[in-house]
C-alpha cells in the first residue's frame, strides 16, 4: 500500500500544498508548528475521513477559512486510487475515483495508514474504550464484514438502554429480541477479537526485543465476559441482568464492556510500566498490527511515525527502521534532520508556503 | 406571510421537496390551467376524506376492505407482513404472490420512540386468533430494526402451534457480480444455500 501524492487546502496550518511521497521513505522535518502532523493527519485523514487526534471537521478548517479540501493518489496491488475529501459549509464531500461516495464505510479497505505516536500512549493509559477501538480498528482492516457486526451490535446495545433509560422496559420480548441481537453479533465480536488477540501474542513479544533489547516478556489478555459459553447461556446472562441494568438505566453486560489489557511481566502496563516502556509498547503494537495486516492482505499498510526518532535513541532508531524498510512505504516526521541513508526524499516543512 | 409563501411553505411537507422545488410547485400552480389545480385540489381533499386503512390489512382503501383483502381468489390464509404500504406496493407490482398482507407501519426502534403499541401488531394477534391461517411470512426490511422486529413477531406467533412462520430469504441479488458484493452479504448467501433438486 502507498501514496503517491496528497494536495491539502486550508486543512489546519496548511494554506495549500502538494506534497509528493517516495517509495521507500519521505523525511519530513522542520521546527514544531511548521505543520508536520498536520501534514500526516491529512494523510490519515484521507483514509478514513477523521483524525487519528479525535477532533471534530470544524477543528480542521484552518480559521478564517469557508472550506478544506484533502485529495491524493494511493495505490494498492498496483492498482491506482484517487480519494478526494472535504467540507464546506458543514457539508462534508466524499469521492472515490471521480464517484460521490456517501458513507465513508464505503471507502473502507482502498488506503491504510497506521499511525505511530509514541507521546500517545492513550492505548495503554486510556479507557477500556480506546483499546476497544484500537483492536476493532485492526480487525477492521482485514475483515471488511467485521463493522456490519458492530454496528448491528451497537444498534441493539442503544436501543435496549433507552428501554431501560425511559423506564419502558416491562415489555419482555422486547428486551428479548435486543438480547438476540446482541448475543448473535457478540459472540461474533468476541471471537474476532479473540483471534487476532492471539495474533498479537504470537509476535509481540519478540518485535518488542527487536526494538528495545529488553527481555520483557509482553502479553495481551483479551478479558471479556463474552466467555466461549454457547447462545443460551449468554442470552439467559442478558436475562438475568435486567434487573440490575433497571437500576443502571444501561446495558451491563457484553463486549462492549470488554478489555484488551497489556500486560509486560506479569504486571498490568497500564498501572506498573514506565512512561518509557509504555512508548516502546505503543511502538510495538502498531509493527504487530502492521505485521498482521501484512500476513493476511500480503501487503503493509502506510506507515506514518510521528516525531518517534527524537523519542528514541540511535540504535532503537535503526532497530525500528529495520522493520519497514525495503518492505513498506514510511513517512516520518521529525523536529530535526537526521541522515537515515540513502534513497530518502527530505520535505522540509518550514519551506512551505502558509 | 403572503399565499404565494404559504404554498411554496405548503408543498414542503412532501417528501424530497425542498426549498428550490417547492419554489417550481409553487410557480407552475400559479400558471397551470385552473381545471388542473382543481382537480389536485378535490383529490388531495378526498384523499384525506374517503381513504381509510383496510379493516383487516392496513392497506389505503375507500372501502370497508382494500381490493387485496375483498379478493376471494386469493389465498386469505397465507399473511405476509410488511413494515409500509410502499412495500405492499412492490410486491404487487412484482405479481406471484397472491396471498394477502398486514400492514406494521413501521418497525420496532424505541429510539425513535416507536414500541410495540405503535404497531399495528395487536391487530395481528386478533386476526391471527380470529381466522384461519396456515402461514405468515415475516417479510420485514432485511436490516438491524427489521430484525429485531421478526424476531419480536416470531417469539409473539409461535405459541399458535398450526402456525408456519417463515420469512424471505437473504443471498445474492440477481443481476450482480460476486465480485463486487461484500463479504456480509456473500456470508448470508452462503448460509442460506439450498438444494439444488434439478434444473
Amino acid at each position: 500500500m502507498k501514496i503517491l501524492d496528497i494536495n491539502v487546502i486550508n486543512f489546519r496550518n496548511i494554506k495549500e500544498k502538494k506534497f509528493e511521497f517516495a517509495d521507500t521513505v519521505t523525511y519530513v522535518y522542520g521546527e514544531n508548528g511548521s505543520g508536520k502532523t498536520n501534514l500526516l493527519e491529512a494523510i490519515y485523514y484521507l483514509s478514513c475521513g477523521k483524525s487519528f487526534r479525535n477532533v471534530k471537521d470544524s477543528d480542521i478548517r484552518m480559521r478564517e477559512t469557508e472550506y478544506f479540501h484533502v485529495d491524493g493518489t494511493v495505490s494498492s496491488d498496483d492498482t491506482k486510487h484517487k480519494i478526494a475529501m472535504g467540507m464546506k459549509s458543514g457539508e462534508k464531500k466524499i469521492i472515490l475515483d471521480g464517484k460521490n461516495i456517501k458513507k465513508v464505510s464505503e471507502l473502507f479497505g482502498v488506503f491504510i495508514p497506521v499511525v505511530f505516536s509514541p507521546e500517545d500512549t492513550s492505548v495503554i493509559n486510556g479507557s477500556p474504550m480506546i483499546r476497544r477501538r484500537f483492536i476493532d480498528r485492526m480487525i477492521a482492516s482485514i475483515d471488511n464484514d467485521y463493522i456490519i457486526y458492530l454496528k448491528k451490535y451497537n444498534y441493539a446495545l442503544e436501543q435496549r438502554n433507552k428501554l431501560f433509560r425511559e423506564a419502558i422496559d416491562n415489555d419482555e420480548n422486547l428486551l428479548y429480541a435486543y438480547e438476540k441481537i446482541l448475543t448473535e453479533n457478540g459472540i461474533i465480536i468476541a471471537e474476532r477479537r479473540r483471534e487476532t488477540v492471539d495474533k498479537l501474542n504470537e509476535i509481540i513479544t519478540d518485535i518488542y526485543f527487536r526494538i528495545t533489547g529488553a527481555k520483557d516478556r509482553i502479553f495481551v489478555n483479551y478479558k471479556s465476559e463474552f466467555t466461549d459459553g454457547d447462545r443460551d447461556d449468554l442470552l439467559l446472562r442478558y436475562r438475568n441482568k435486567r434487573g440490575n441494568d433497571k437500576l443502571l438505566k444501561r446495558t451491563s453486560f457484553g463486549v462492549h464492556t470488554d478489555d484488551i489489557q497489556i500486560v509486560i511481566n506479569g504486571e498490568n502496563s497500564r498501572y506498573f510500566a514506565s512512561t518509557g516502556e509504555k512508548k516502546s509498547l505503543v511502538v510495538a503494537l502498531r509493527i504487530a498490527e502492521s505485521d498482521i495486516y501484512n500476513k493476511i492482505k500480503n501487503e503493509y499498510p502506510v506507515m506514518l511515525l510521528d516525531d518517534i526518532f527524537s523519542e528514541l535513541d540511535e540504535k532503537r532508531r535503526r532497530n525500528l527502521l529495520k522493520f519497514f524498510i525495503d518492505k513498506a512505504q514510511v513517512i516520518i516526521t521529525s523536529p530535526e534532520r537526521y541522515d537515515i541513508g540513502t534513497g530518502v526524499a527530505y520535505i522540509n516543512m518550514e519551506q512551505i508556503d502558509g | 406571510m403572503n399565499i404565494i409563501d404559504e404554498l411554496k411553505e405548503a408543498f414542503k411537507i412532501l417528501p424530497g421537496v425542498g426549498n428550490r422545488t417547492a419554489q417550481r410547485f409553487t410557480f407552475y400552480a400559479i400558471k397551470a390551467d385552473k381545471e388542473s389545480i382543481e382537480r389536485l385540489s378535490r383529490l388531495l381533499n378526498e384523499v384525506k376524506e374517503k381513504i381509510h386503512p383496510c379493516k383487516i390489512c392496513g392497506n389505503p382503501t375507500t372501502e370497508e376492505l382494500c381490493s387485496i383483502c375483498s379478493d376471494s381468489d386469493r389465498d386469505h390464509s397465507t399473511v405476509l407482513i410488511v413494515e409500509n404500504i410502499e412495500d405492499l406496493y412492490q410486491i404487487e407490482t412484482a405479481g406471484k404472490y397472491r396471498g394477502v398482507y398486514h400492514i406494521l407501519g413501521g418497525h420496532l426502534a424505541p429510539l425513535e420512540n416507536i414500541t410495540p403499541e405503535k404497531l399495528r401488531i395487536k391487530e395481528l394477534i386478533e386476526r391471527v386468533e380470529s381466522s384461519k391461517i396456515d402461514e405468515v411470512i415475516l417479510a420485514l426490511n432485511p436490516n438491524t430494526a427489521g430484525e429485531v422486529t421478526s424476531i419480536y413477531l416470531y417469539d409473539l406467533l409461535k405459541k399458535y402451534k398450526n402456525i408456519k412462520i417463515t420469512k424471505p430469504s437473504i443471498g445474492l441479488p440477481y443481476g450482480s457480480t460476486i465480485h463486487y458484493l461484500d463479504n456480509y452479504t456473500i456470508i448470508q448467501g452462503i448460509n442460506e444455500r439450498k438444494e439444488i433438486k434439478g434444473y
